[in-house]
């Protein structure tokens, strides 16, 4: 539990009630919003982008009430917290024993660590009931385009499944030898075979006496130090490098799909207006794309969205104010200036 | 004939008692209904015709997981040509399926998702050789409240043409049988009804009177008798707190499963479950249908269900070897507030019913319109009783009737279901109050008789626990574990 207070309170403290606990909370489940990701970026919170993928929302709030109940953090409006007094010398305290695992600030392959998982736990399932002799199995997975894509896995690898299952099983080593034991016991322990099921995070986290959050958090760091060493040397890993498909991954920068389609449009010369009816969404979600494409590619032309006078004077309040709270921006900018606009200088200025 | 294609397909030299009966029947075009205890091979029923007759066969399954395990039963055994079809999934895997309709032999679907015109569309230009509904005491359990696709079955059935319908069960009293028979239009049926009754089976009630008692029952009943064992409760919040209760207080391998999972986290516990790697599974009714596994040794209850056809066929996942099980039922009074409240949630109360009514009537609303279940929520009917009412509301419009007649018949409707649950309830509780043999009492329901009493029978009939003690042997502690390495070497090296 005390863990769980931990990361709470870590959290409440970065993002210092400027957003609501549900902003927060999207974040940890790794919602594909432009909101979510340009947020996980201006807080410096990237680290725990989907770093909870399954956490529910009942518990979340759950975890935010008992943490209020002990005075620890107190609500300045709904939904939005800071930490009380007495919440920071607890953060204070609890930093002493607790820690969050160093492997999470690796995000450069955020995006791609969920697929990759699923993907790599098919190919060691198929892989080893293979190697045993067994055609058939239950999939870890259900999902469709998982188990379509292992099938199809197998047909562009030439090299026999003995070798394949070889060669991953010295890679895996390989990769793993950045991370702690723990780390590569609570990722390996996951996966299931011929003979061999896997466990659930929760299973690990009992076995380990750990928290659930502090077990997902480890996971997550083992995974993404499996990715950055994936990336760093693909020669060196060309099994793992082939299941993470970096290359098709890195050409598409991590818009969503929804965001992409309007960019098409943006690029045939179409005002925003047009989009939004075109595409039958509002304004306000055209509007959330092209925040997220400005945020996301640096050389996406602004100027006809925003005025050089108008980006001066926004980019001015900004630096004179702490907060990061739009409504106080927006204030303090004054009645000709939109959400829109700020945003916008904020995606861009990447603050 | 029959037998080499149940020889080659399936690996069984003979058939089990019914399945060949039905078979023929179907075969012959014949509308089936059938009654076939757990772990008789029900599934044999529909899918061996399938490689006897042309055509697609249809297999509506009520639940998620179920389909997904049938689906994944037949692929272990080499049949590719087989998909399941739910809501879940995404536009594009649905589209792809619906592509490859042409080549499937096998289509599990759940009745929601046979609502979709397109696929109705498509269905229409195929040639469907069996319909088959699964489970079918669903239509009754459920069809009337939350499922009410379930009731729409027998129209869909006969828009796809005239391929007999088969409705399996394993536990169906009388009125659940005519029930099914009426929603699936198929009065003219043949009729296979095998006993339910399961010797292997010894029932045991114990009343508790308070909660904490309840669970002190329960963990001693664990740590003395012989597992695998399934322990069912009424609530998801139950099944993870009495796993963690347990994992302290005895040395066991203990899960819990329930809905709320992810997919992926349910069929890990499922496999460790089934291979032998959990003594004890705790976890809503979401687990058991569809699962193979034929050493469970104990089936206890930790809170009642709502009916006592779910009772037996939940205790049914016990012995299905053969050998000597044990079903346990812990009671104690504050469990009526369970079921009370969910049959209380599954309908709107007349406070909600007057305010949707009313507005319906002054923003005049269309009866068959979604935007009704928008209405319904913000005036407070619950989910369950959102769409329940939007069902009963769609069988009026286009009718013209007078709002407020409309607002009354729906009123009684809403008091029938409600008695009717209420009944079943109590038949359940006057089950657990007898004084009488417990399997006379329950076979009694079903018009069934105890045909030779074996012993062990039941807590009135007197029995002993020794039977079930475990010796000294079995008690379990977590092997050691293997370092990372190890583990990976396992499941990669096969030397
Ligand atoms: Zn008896």
């Amino acid at each position: 539990m005390s863990y769980h207070v931990f990361v709470v309170l870590h959290l409440i403290k970065k993002f210092q009630g400027d957003r609501s606990i549900y902003g927060i909370y999207h974040l940890l489940r790794g919602k594909k919003s432009s909101q979510t990701i340009q947020d996980s970026v201006l807080f410096s919170a990237q680290a725990f982008f989907n770093s909870l993928e399954n956490l529910s929302r009942e518990n979340w709030s759950h975890l935010i009430r008992s943490c209020c109940s002990k005075h620890l953090l107190q609500e300045i409006k709904k939904d939005h917290f800071t930490l009380t007094d007495k919440g920071s010398d607890t953060y204070l305290m609890l930093s002493k024993s607790y820690s969050i695992p160093a492997g999470l600030e690796l995000t450069d392959w955020i995006d791609i660590e969920t697929p990759f998982w699923k993907k790599l736990k098919m190919i060691i399932q198929s892989l080893s009931h293979m190697v045993h002799h067994k055609r058939y199995y239950y999939p870890v997975t259900r999902q469709d385009d998982i188990q379509q894509w292992t099938k199809n896995f197998y047909r562009y690898l030439k090299v026999n499944r003995y070798q394949i299952s070889k060669q991953l099983q010295k890679e895996i080593k390989t990769a793993l030898s950045t991370c702690s034991d723990l780390e590569s016991g609570i990722l390996v322990y996951q996966l299931s075979g011929f003979q061999v099921n896997g466990m659930t995070i929760e299973q690990l986290a009992m076995l380990t006496h750990s928290s659930l959050f502090e077990t997902s958090f480890l996971f997550k760091s083992s995974v993404r130090q499996l990715l950055n060493q994936i990336a760093s040397k693909p020669n060196k890993y060309p099994i793992l490098a082939k299941i993470a498909d970096l290359d098709r991954s890195a050409s598409a920068v991590s818009l969503t799909q929804s965001a992409r389609k309007t960019l098409k449009l943006i690029n045939r010369g179409l005002t925003l207006d047009q989009i939004a009816s075109i595409r039958r969404l509002t304004q306000n979600t055209i509007e959330d794309h092209v925040i997220e494409i400005a945020f996301q590619d640096p050389s996406f032309p602004i100027d006809s969205f925003i005025d050089e006078n108008s980006y001066q004077h926004i980019q001015r309040i900004i630096g004179s104010l702490t907060t990061k709270r739009l409504s106080v921006i927006k204030d303090a900018c004054g009645q000709d200036i939109s959400y829109f606009m700020i945003r916008l200088v904020l995606a861009k200025e990447r603050i | 004939m029959l037998e080499t294609i149940l020889k080659e397909k399936f690996g069984y030299s003979s058939f089990r008692q019914g399945q060949k009966e039905i078979i023929d029947s179907i075969i012959h075009r014949r509308d089936v209904f059938a009654v076939l205890p757990t772990g008789s091979g029900k599934s044999i029923c529909y899918l061996l015709p399938g490689y006897v007759m042309e055509g697609l066969v249809i297999i509506v399954t009520p639940l998620l997981s179920l389909m997904e395990d049938q689906c994944e039963q037949l692929r272990a055994h080499g049949e590719k040509r087989v998909k399941a079809l739910n809501s879940f999934l995404t536009y594009q895997e649905k589209e792809r399926i619906l592509g490859q309709l042409r080549d499937l032999k096998y289509l599990f679907i759940s009745p929601e998702m046979l609502q979709n015109k397109k696929l109705l569309n498509q269905l229409t230009k195929i040639k469907i050789a069996l319909f088959v509904v699964d489970e079918a005491h669903c239509i009754s359990e459920w069809g009337h409240e939350f499922r009410t696709d379930y009731l729409k079955l027998a129209s869909i059935r006969h828009t796809l043409g005239t391929a007999p319908c088969l409705a399996l069960t394993a536990t169906a009293n009388d009125h659940v049988k005519r029930d099914i028979i009426k929603q699936l239009d198929m009065e003219q049926c043949d009729q296979y009804i095998y006993p339910i009754d399961r010797k292997n089976i010894s029932i045991v009630v114990k009343k508790c009177e308070t909660i904490d008692e309840k669970i002190e029952e329960a963990i001693s009943i664990i740590k003395t008798v012989h597992l695998p064992g399934i322990l069912y409760c009424g609530s998801r919040d139950w099944t993870e707190q009495l796993t963690s209760i347990i994992q302290i207080r005895t040395n066991y391998r203990v899960a819990y499963y329930h809905g709320g999972m992810t997919t992926e986290d349910r069929i890990l516990i499922q496999r460790q479950f089934i291979d032998g790697e959990l003594d004890l599974i705790v976890c809503t009714n979401a687990f058991g249908m569809g699962i193979n596994k034929s050493n469970v040794r104990l089936v206890m209850h930790f809170h009642y269900p709502k009916h006592i056809n779910s009772y037996v066929q939940e205790i049914g996942r016990a012995g299905r070897d053969g050998k000597q099980s044990l079903a346990v039922l812990l009671y104690c009074p504050l469990d009526d507030q369970i079921p009370k409240h969910l049959i209380d949630q599954s309908y709107p109360d007349d406070d909600v019913l007057a305010r949707i009514f009313s507005r319906i009537k002054y923003e005049n609303v269309k009866l068959h319109s979604d935007q009704l279940l928008v209405i319904m929520q913000e005036e407070g009917a619950s989910e369950t009783a959102a769409q329940f009412l939007h069902y009963q509301l769609r069988q009026f419009a286009n009718k013209d009737l007078d709002i407020e007649k409309v607002q009354k018949m729906i009123k009684s409707t809403i008091q029938e279901r409600k008695q009717h649950k209420w009944r079943e309830l109590n038949e359940m509780k006057r089950w657990i109050e007898t004084k009488r043999c417990r399997r006379e009492a329950y076979l009694e329901l079903y018009n069934e008789q105890v045909i030779e009493k074996r012993e062990p029978c039941c807590d009135h009939c007197g029995l002993n626990w020794d039977i079930f003690r475990k010796g000294k042997r079995e008690k379990r502690s977590f092997d050691k574990m293997d370092t990372w390495e190890e583990r990976l070497q396992k499941l990669l090296n096969n030397n």
